[in-house]
């Protein structure tokens, strides 16, 4: 996880964003025991609370569960919903902003397809 | 549940250090308690830590009057300035009098805590530093085995790599005995990330106090024309808290703090204005959240 203490963003919400980006990536896999609120709060110092609350936002998402005495866990198909969700977005923000960007600069369809096709070879 | 003042109100002489301040302190929150130099700060700790008699107010933990019960009394710790009892002895003595005197006391952490400060167990107190003192001195209040643990200022003289150490310590103290710690402090961004909660007080009245987390939905920076600005945070109800000119655009600090309503006014209004920097702004207007020293420095600079 790599926080970011001086963004924008708050705490609690990076927390969310780094354990979704660990799940869509596997490092977190499915079935499996997140890190704990304690071990989180050690490693990056912050205060558990905000931990807790970051997770609970998982919990309300339906990509943690907890289980009682025991701790969070990956709900089981959680990856394949983020990854899907990521794909979305990334033709909603990305594709509209790039498409966007290269209309602007007179960049037509093909041209664009093949700037891409570069960037893929590099 | 919970340690709560009440109008308090303290005077030295002629000039008021407390002035009817309210504040309630939960179980088990880590707390930052900020203000300017003589706000009031270590007046407010000295009362709950019985170092200093209030001259009107109340101080009651769980119901009960605090400076009267000895049982109370034992659930609280101040580390101040001033070591509270010891005089020419070595670190490692301190240390043994605090575990002889509660067997509660944490002693692993504490020699720990020493090691990791580098400090030597053999050096004599009054021999020490500044910051070597100041760092005793926290560590055995950290170790105490209180409900409710007042620093206050726990990095005076201490050096970037220790400041940094102090706040992981607090950490680790509150993770191996849940408690409350109020942490009284200029070091805001230091102590920001391990906090919940944070009260901010000036001239000796509360002005503000609110969830760290939540500084998001409880102030915002809005930066624009100046006339658009103040009509945007007028149409929404927002109170304008501080305002720098920039050219010919400002920086207004906008929230709902009710900076006359010290009775908890603040924080009952605080979901009201969840969100309101996403709402559309103006054209020409941008929003961002405060960091919390922005907001309290901002929030305090022009009172006086």
């Amino acid at each position: 996880m790599d926080f970011d203490f001086s963004g924008p963003q708050p705490l609690f919400v990076q927390v969310a964003d780094q354990l979704r980006a660990g799940i869509a990536s596997g490092a977190l896999p499915e079935g499996e025991q997140v890190p704990s609120t304690t071990e989180i709060s050690r490693t990056y110092t912050i205060n558990p609370a905000t931990v807790l609350k970051g997770m609970t936002m998982l919990v309300d998402e339906g990509l943690l569960e907890k289980r009682r005495g025991l701790g969070m866990f990956v709900v089981p198909g959680a990856m394949e919903r983020l990854r899907r969700e990521e794909r979305e977005r990334f033709e909603r923000d990305c594709v509209t902003d790039l498409v966007a960007e290269a209309r602007r600069l007179g960049i037509g369809c093909q041209e664009l397809i093949g700037l891409i096709e570069k960037g893929y070879r590099q | 549940m919970s340690l709560s003042v009440t109008a308090l109100t303290k005077q030295y002489g002629g000039s008021t250090a407390l002035n009817r301040l309210s504040v309630t302190f939960e179980p088990n929150v880590i707390y930052g308690l900020f203000g300017r130099n003589g706000a009031g700060k270590s007046t407010l700790l000295g009362c709950i830590g019985n170092r200093l008699i209030p001259d009107t107010g109340r101080i009651v933990l769980d119901g009960e009057p605090l400076a009267e019960c000895e049982r109370l009394m034992a659930r609280v710790y101040l580390a101040n300035e001033r070591l509270p009892w010891w005089d020419g002895v070595t670190l490692s003595a301190m240390l043994a009098d605090c575990a002889h005197m509660d067997g509660r006391f944490d002693l692993g952490l504490a020699r720990e805590l020493v090691a990791r400060f580098g400090l030597s167990p053999d050096a004599v107190y009054g021999r020490l530093s500044l910051g070597q003192r100041t760092m005793a001195r926290m560590l055995i209040g950290l170790c105490m085995p209180v409900d409710y643990l007042f620093l206050d200022e726990p990095t005076t003289g201490l050096d970037p790599v220790n400041r940094r150490l102090m706040v992981e310590a607090v950490l680790e103290a509150y993770r191996r005995r849940s408690r409350t710690i109020v942490i009284a402090t200029h070091e805001i961004a230091e102590f920001a990330d391990i906090l919940e909660r944070a009260v901010i007080i000036d001239q000796g009245r509360r002005i503000d106090s609110f969830e760290v987390q939540d500084l998001c939905s409880h102030a915002a920076l809005l930066v624009g024309p100046s006339d658009v600005v103040r009509a945007y945070a007028a149409g929404r109800g927002l109170r304008v808290l501080d305002v720098e000119h920039r050219g010919d655009s400002v920086s207004a600090l906008v929230g709902m703090v009710s900076a006359s309503e010290p009775e908890g006014g603040a924080s009952a209004s605080v979901a009201a204005s969840s969100g309101f920097i996403t709402g559309g702004l103006p054209d020409g207007v941008r929003a961002r959240t405060p960091d919390l020293q922005t907001y309290m420095t901002r929030l305090v600079q022009r009172r006086h």
